[in-house]
């Protein structure tokens, strides 16, 4: 059940009069953790009454796929639950060490099963038979749960908050049952922390503070982003990556560009409407992107793009492994290892190793550039601050292409003709050296397209369009909304692609 | 006023009606938006069902004659060899084949709505294929645009007539007490519901404009100067040659019911002689006149009109395999429910002359 679908609609309005109709908090978190579950389930199980017969007539073997995931959300529940409460209770720092372990241990021991096992088995393999010894290593055929990288996140902030005793261990399992299985953000974030959001768990929500037109307005935002830009932008970027050496100089820039785009508007607008659905509901989620693109540096890129993982690797895995308290070369370690490792959380592939490495490069070159450029004329900083922009982008570009490239398949036989690594290198040649030889084009539509939707963004940037809509009176809003979304509409492809962050 | 109820307070009132104001603003916002997009937008581009529809909207007044119907009408009538039969009996016609592939009631209304939309004052007679309505979608269409362009509201209430009727059925056969109900309503609620989802898609146009977007970054055909297929077949179109082996066996085994228990007519849903009552009298408030034919299966049951429609129409019925040996040799079907290539100027001739003889009794209207 997609947030853009027709299906999440009639569920959410479901869920939406329930949830307000009833009158204690209790109620209120028993509906919605139902609803989460329900949610979440409706990812594997396909038709629910279909399901439901299967479950009755003991037709294992027809079972769909995966149909067990909802089971391993709720054990990674009841082992932080419990991990909490035995935190709460030692007071030996050696006792809660071993119990903050076990819940690292199992946290990443299920993301490590689901989601890097069959990429661990494959590269020992290769590694050894770099070295001339051949082996047999098999691989298992695992499907990764939805959203299981946002959940175990979810689930490891609340244990070493709780350990680091930034917060108290929650008595009722109700409480963190509802944190982690809350469904806005089950699958693909933002990465809500425990602290932020189990303090509003305990307080029942208030009616009156829900700005229903600024939820609706955010939710409209992020469903045109997801169902018409990043949809209309996935075509050309999905046609580009399939075939790049097919394309010329303008069409290899322009799928790279338009796959900025897509991942753009696929992630954010994800972000925006679950952002909205949960303040229609009374609670407030993390914000995950401030308009990234404008970012005048990989650091300020950070700061504005998935701004809830890059602040969870910050506060989890930068910190703790010593942050910038020291040396100059360990700080850069430390950064380095970071993106590495940030990178290797979304995708189990070596082409996410180098995204990750990539950024962790621009950062410490960003780093060192400032030391260097700090005492520099007025005018080089000047140059600088135009031009910081556009090559800020064009790096992050050149990132997107290891981030994206896909292995080539051969349609017939089902072989790979081409590795991830070597479609990225070749995508790679193409954007920055014009190695691009191809006949095809999609042509300076395209091109005036994009215009158009940079030209759109950077007026959103500048709040313009905020402006306008908020001296707009509440009963004119409404009909410009209802303009706007048969406009929606008519934009959307009737197949939609899912979440590109569903797969992380 | 009810004792023990108090009044809600007067600032809450007003916030519920600035809220009820502001939710029909949103719909009328959206409702305007929506009819606007349809007066604007050109017809969706159905594969089969937008070439027809323009061919005949362009050439409407060339025919006298078109066939509606699912692909028993658009792969087996030849339109030219039907015509040339007439001329040899001394009747002067030209005939269009308008039948689309899986075009079934109440879809056949709503194309025929559209072509008489142009002109069509050559049109005296319309061969309309008879058949039910199928509540159920066809797996492979669901998704598409065929599936939702004919939900107009007409249409849809049809759908719905016809679910409602397969819920009482289901009702009357399982009783009150059955411990699968719920799994027994499912398939025709799940399609109830289906084709309530396609008038929604339909009425807001969902994806219109995205197609016309994606077809700026697709390559542009290039203008093609071979003549219009539509113009020389008049709408047959050519099927595969001769019966695979996969159908060999199901075909001989029906063939053999059929020889024992001939197809024998069965009313169905009630929301099917609905349909075709509506689409008699469209072709006669036209200026033409419906003849419906009952097309050569071996299927057990063939769909049996209203009685009204009985005695006010001509049907051609060429389910009897005794009558049509021709139609019903191996040799000559592709399948249980179509006849090959070979077979389709057979067909084409033998309508030609069941309508001659039936033309003689029943005089079309003046024009």
């Amino acid at each position: 059940m997609l947030f853009v679908e027709f299906r999440f609609f009639l569920f959410f309005l479901v869920v939406f009069a329930v949830h307000w109709a009833l009158r204690s908090n209790t109620a209120r978190k028993v509906w919605l953790l139902a609803c989460g579950h329900f949610f979440y389930a409706c990812f594997f199980i396909g038709d629910p009454v279909a399901f439901l017969g299967q479950i009755r007539d003991g037709d294992w073997a027809k079972m769909p796929d995966g149909w067990w995931f909802p089971a391993v959300l709720w054990s990674s529940t009841i082992m932080d639950y419990v991990v909490g409460r035995g935190l709460g209770a030692s007071r030996e720092e050696r006792t809660r060490k071993l119990w903050l372990l076990a819940s690292l241990a199992a946290n990443l021991g299920v993301l490590c099963y689901f989601k890097y096992f069959n990429f661990f088995v494959t590269s020992a393999g290769a590694f050894l038979d770099w070295f001339g010894l051949h082996t047999s290593l098999s691989t298992l055929k695992i499907i990764l749960p939805y959203g299981v990288s946002f959940y175990t996140f979810q689930s490891m902030s609340y244990s070493i908050d709780v350990y680091r005793r930034r917060l108290a261990p929650v008595r009722s399992f109700l409480d963190l049952a509802f944190f982690i299985s809350f469904f806005p953000q089950l699958v693909a974030g933002p990465i809500v922390r425990a602290m932020t959001f189990l303090p509003q768990v305990v307080e029942k929500r208030t009616w009156a503070s829900v700005r229903v037109r600024d939820c609706c307005t955010l939710f409209f935002i992020g469903f045109v982003k997801k169902a018409c830009v990043s949809e209309f932008a996935a075509h050309i970027a999905d046609a580009f990556f399939a075939a790049p050496s097919q394309y010329d100089h303008l069409s290899s820039i322009l799928g790279v560009l338009f796959y900025a785009v897509q991942i753009y508007c696929d992630f954010s607008g994800y972000s925006d409407m679950a952002i909205a659905s949960a303040r229609l509901l009374g609670y407030e989620l993390t914000p995950n992107f401030d308009f990234p693109y404008f970012s005048r540096s990989i650091t300020e890129f950070w700061r504005r793009w998935h701004i809830s993982l890059s602040t969870w690797l910050r506060d989890y895995l930068y910190i703790p492994l010593g942050g910038s308290h020291g040396s100059k070369l360990f700080t850069y370690r430390n950064l380095l290892l970071t993106m590495l490792l940030g990178g290797l959380w979304h995708g189990a592939s070596w082409t996410f190793v180098i995204w990750g490495g990539m950024h962790g490069v621009a950062l410490i070159f960003h780093r060192e550039w400032q030391r260097f450029t700090g005492n520099a004329g007025a005018l080089f900083k000047k140059t600088m601050a135009v031009l910081a922009v556009p090559l800020t982008f064009y790096w992050i570009c050149l990132t997107w292409i290891f981030f994206r490239a896909a292995p080539l398949i051969d349609e017939k036989t089902g072989a790979i003709k081409a590795t991830s690594l070597e479609m990225a290198q070749r995508i790679f040649k193409a954007f920055t050296l014009f190695g691009a030889h191809g006949s095809k084009s999609f042509g300076l539509d395209c091109l005036a397209v994009f215009a158009v939707l940079a030209l759109v963004h950077w007026l959103n940037s500048r709040r313009i369009f905020t402006a306008a809509w908020q001296r707009l009176p509440d009963w004119a809003a409404a009909a410009l909304l209802g303009v706007g979304t048969e406009l929606a509409i008519l934009f959307v492809p009737v197949k939609y692609k899912a979440f590109i962050y569903f797969q992380f | 006023m009810t004792p023990g109820i108090s009044p809600p307070p007067p600032g809450r009132l007003r916030r519920l009606a600035a809220a009820g104001r502001n939710v029909l603003l949103f719909a009328a916002g959206l409702g305007g938006a929506s009819w606007l997009a349809g007066v604007w937008l050109p017809f969706p581009a159905v594969p089969e069902v937008a070439e027809k529809r323009a061919h005949l909207r362009a050439h409407g007044e060339e025919y006298d004659a078109i066939f509606l119907g699912s692909s028993r009408i658009e792969l087996q009538v030849m339109p030219a060899v039907f015509d040339q039969r007439l001329a040899e009996l001394g009747t002067t016609l030209r005939s269009f084949n308008a039948g689309i592939s899986a075009m079934a009631p109440p879809e056949d209304a709503f194309f025929f709505d559209e072509i008489i939309r142009a002109p069509h004052r050559r049109l005296r007679w319309v061969f309309i294929e008879l058949g039910p309505v199928r509540l159920e979608a066809d797996r492979a269409r669901a998704d598409s645009e065929r599936m939702s362009y004919w939900h107009d509201a007409e249409r849809t209430l049809l759908m719905w007539r016809c679910f409602l009727g397969e819920w009482r059925q289901t009702r009357k056969r399982l009783g009150r007490k059955q411990a699968n109900r719920l799994l027994a309503f499912q398939k025709p609620l799940q399609a109830g519901l289906e084709h309530l989802f396609h008038f929604l898609k339909n009425e807001v146009h969902l994806g219109r404009g995205a197609t016309l977007a994606t077809r700026l970054i697709k390559d542009k055909p290039a203008a093609s100067t071979a003549p219009n297929p539509m113009t020389i077949a008049q709408g047959w179109v050519r099927m595969e040659d001769l019966m695979d082996e996969k159908n060999r066996a199901p075909y001989e085994r029906a063939y053999t019911e059929r020889l024992v228990a001939p197809q024998r007519p069965k009313a169905g849903n009630p929301a099917g002689a609905e349909a075709l009552r509506r689409l008699v009298r469209k072709v006669v408030a036209a200026g033409a006149t419906p003849v419906l034919i009952i097309p050569p299966t071996t299927a057990a049951t063939h769909f049996e009109p209203p009685p009204e429609i009985r005695q006010t129409c001509t049907i051609l019925d060429f389910s009897d395999m005794r009558a049509y040996p021709d139609l019903y040799r191996i040799e000559h079907r592709l399948d249980i429910e179509h006849l090959n290539k070979h077979a389709a100027p057979i067909f084409s001739r033998l309508l030609a002359e069941a309508f001659f003889a039936a033309a003689e009794i029943i005089a079309p209207p003046p024009r």
